[in-house]
């Protein structure tokens, strides 16, 4: 893949990446400053994804992503976050406000003691360290400590003298509410002793997942991690809903939320939230039946013409191995859980309000 | 020669025999190295000729062949071609199905697998619950005569239950930690 050319200082770039183990956001803010939203690695990559795209773009762009921030704790979003972290000397870390509660770091530490893994938590246990190190070392405590993301939250601004156009990261959520839900769950997580040492498996819902509204000059953008439509005034979209008319105006991009899943779309949401015929992204999830359906893509595509996945969901087969291996395993159900890592980018200039879109895709990545 | 004695100084008979019930004489084992320099100890420097039928007795004791150890069964020989660590996602009636990541090589993408609850041995069975760690081999055995087979095996990981202090350990760094994040 040739990734070519560093965006230009007034154009905003999304590049969304998936789905390997995780999937990945980057956002240009303009003038060489960086957002990466969420993780991801691809199979067979040591590196993650944005940080070898980045690497590959050259311009010493590493040094200029300043907010890396994970949507929630779930391993399919935020796999090698932490070495991103570690590799963004300049990022400041920023998570769900769910998650700086004592109980959650209780489960990290506990984790960190226990059987390691490649879970969610893990990553969050990582994290941890790179910042006690951050702040140990004191060459930089503003990138120490990290942003905890609740409702109406201005995660990053950028607007200094002789820039053009100003550039705002806002969290719509989670809400008060669904933050107190989130915590409930989490608790049920910590061991009570004499209990056996296990690795978290369930997943709790994602009602504490960071969606974002992003400003770049005159380009806006929503990014829906995977929130979903519970129904519940006070939290999930509802909640976002309730805040809509603070919102100056609607977004002209859309990262589907939750893969595109039926649970996290919400009518309300492209009425009051999107542009008509927003350019909507998504990413496949791989496991389990899998994300999109058929049905699902039927869905958004009747809502917009302009979409694109990063990957087809398909049930991609197991590596082979050696003949003796695959002879003893050739009756067994097995479904590789990685999805093929593709790449859609979207370019578009800050500053000239009547330019169009480029949208390039890459690896598999296709127009529905 | 071996020193046979305890402090550095020969056993006298006597003292030797002293030690060994009658009962259990003729079922002592003693090493081949033990054995002869008892012997020659014995018959060099410390029998003497105050107590001859306790040494009659001994000679015939370490004088006669020594057995050796029966030889441990031999075990048969596993040649591991494929290992991959998993851990149990969902539990379902008779199955269960685990992520596994591959230890052979792991840059190979993770796999769901479902695997028969009959498949894992009788002791094990407590251990599958969700969370569960194990390691899923193939490889190939050979047995002590010569045959060769295919096997694959499930060996679920056992760790030790959480104890308070732990929990209590943990629940202080994380105070720390949020200490520390508060304080920006």
């Amino acid at each position: 893949m040739t990734v070519g050319n560093p965006p230009k200082y007034d154009e905003l770039e999304i590049s969304v990446f998936g789905p390997g183990r995780g999937e990945c956001i980057l956002v240009h803010m303009g003038y060489n400053e960086w957002c990466m939203i969420d993780s991801c690695v691809g199979t067979g990559k040591a590196l993650p994804a944005a940080v070898e795209y980045l690497t590959e773009l050259g311009g010493a762009s590493l040094e200029g992503v300043l907010l890396v921030l994970a949507t929630h704790w779930h391993d399919d979003h935020i796999r090698g976050i932490a070495e991103s972290l570690h590799s963004f000397p300049n990022a400041r870390f920023a998570c769900s406000s769910a998650l700086k509660n004592q109980e959650f770091l209780t489960l990290v530490q506990l984790q960190t003691k226990s059987l390691q893994g490649d879970s969610g938590v893990d990553e969050f246990g990582k994290i941890v360290k790179i910042l006690k190190e951050r702040k140990r070392l004191n060459v930089n405590q503003n990138n120490a400590a990290p942003v905890f993301a609740i409702q109406d939250r201005l995660l990053l601004q950028r607007n200094e003298i002789g820039r053009l156009f100003p550039a705002t990261i806002t969290a719509l959520s989670p809400s008060d509410v669904a933050v107190t839900l989130a915590l409930s769950k989490i608790a049920c997580f910590i061991p009570k002793p004499n209990q056996l040492q296990r690795r978290i498996t369930n997943r709790p819902p994602n009602e504490a997942s960071v969606v974002l509204f992003v400003e770049v000059g005159c380009r806006t953008a929503l990014f829906g991690a995977d929130l979903e439509h519970s129904g519940r005034a006070e939290e999930g979209w509802l909640a976002i809903l309730d805040l809509a008319q603070t919102r100056p105006q609607p977004a002209q991009v859309y990262k589907v939320p939750h893969h595109g899943s039926p649970s996290a779309d919400c009518i309300g949401v492209w009425q009051r939230l999107l542009e008509p015929e927003p350019i909507a992204i998504l990413t496949p999830f791989t496991s389990g039946k899998g994300l999109p359906q058929q049905q699902d893509i039927d869905r958004l595509k009747s809502r917009t013409p302009h979409l694109y996945c990063t990957s087809e969901r398909q049930v991609r087969l197991p590596k082979r191995h050696d003949k003796v291996v695959e002879k003893k395993l050739k009756d067994r159900t097995r479904i590789a859980i990685d999805g093929n890592l593709g790449h859609v980018r979207l370019r578009w200039s800050a500053t000239d309000a009547i330019s169009t879109p480029q949208i390039e895709m890459f690896n598999g990545a296709f127009k529905a | 020669m071996p020193d046979t004695s305890l402090t550095g100084q020969p056993l006298k008979a006597d003292t030797f025999a002293s030690f060994l019930p009658n009962s259990n004489v003729g079922k002592l084992a003693i090493s081949p190295e033990l054995s002869g320099g008892a012997r020659q100890t014995f018959s060099q420097t410390t029998v003497d000729q105050e107590q001859p039928d306790n040494q009659q007795q001994f000679l015939s004791f370490v004088t006669r062949p020594i057995p050796k150890p029966p030889n441990p069964k031999p075990a048969p020989t596993l040649r591991p071609l494929q290992l991959w660590e998993g851990t149990i996602i969902e539990c379902q009636n008779g199955s269960f199905v685990a992520l596994v990541n591959d230890r052979t090589d792991p840059l190979n993408p993770d796999e769901l697998v479902t695997f028969e609850s009959v498949e894992v041995s009788k002791e094990d069975m407590k251990l599958i619950q969700p969370g569960a760690s194990f390691y899923w081999t193939v490889g190939v055995e050979r047995s002590p005569a010569g045959q060769i087979r295919n096997v694959e095996m499930l060996n679920f990981r056992r760790l030790p239950g959480w104890n308070a202090s732990s929990v209590r350990e943990a629940e202080q760094e994380a105070r720390e930690i949020a200490d520390l994040f508060a304080s920006e």
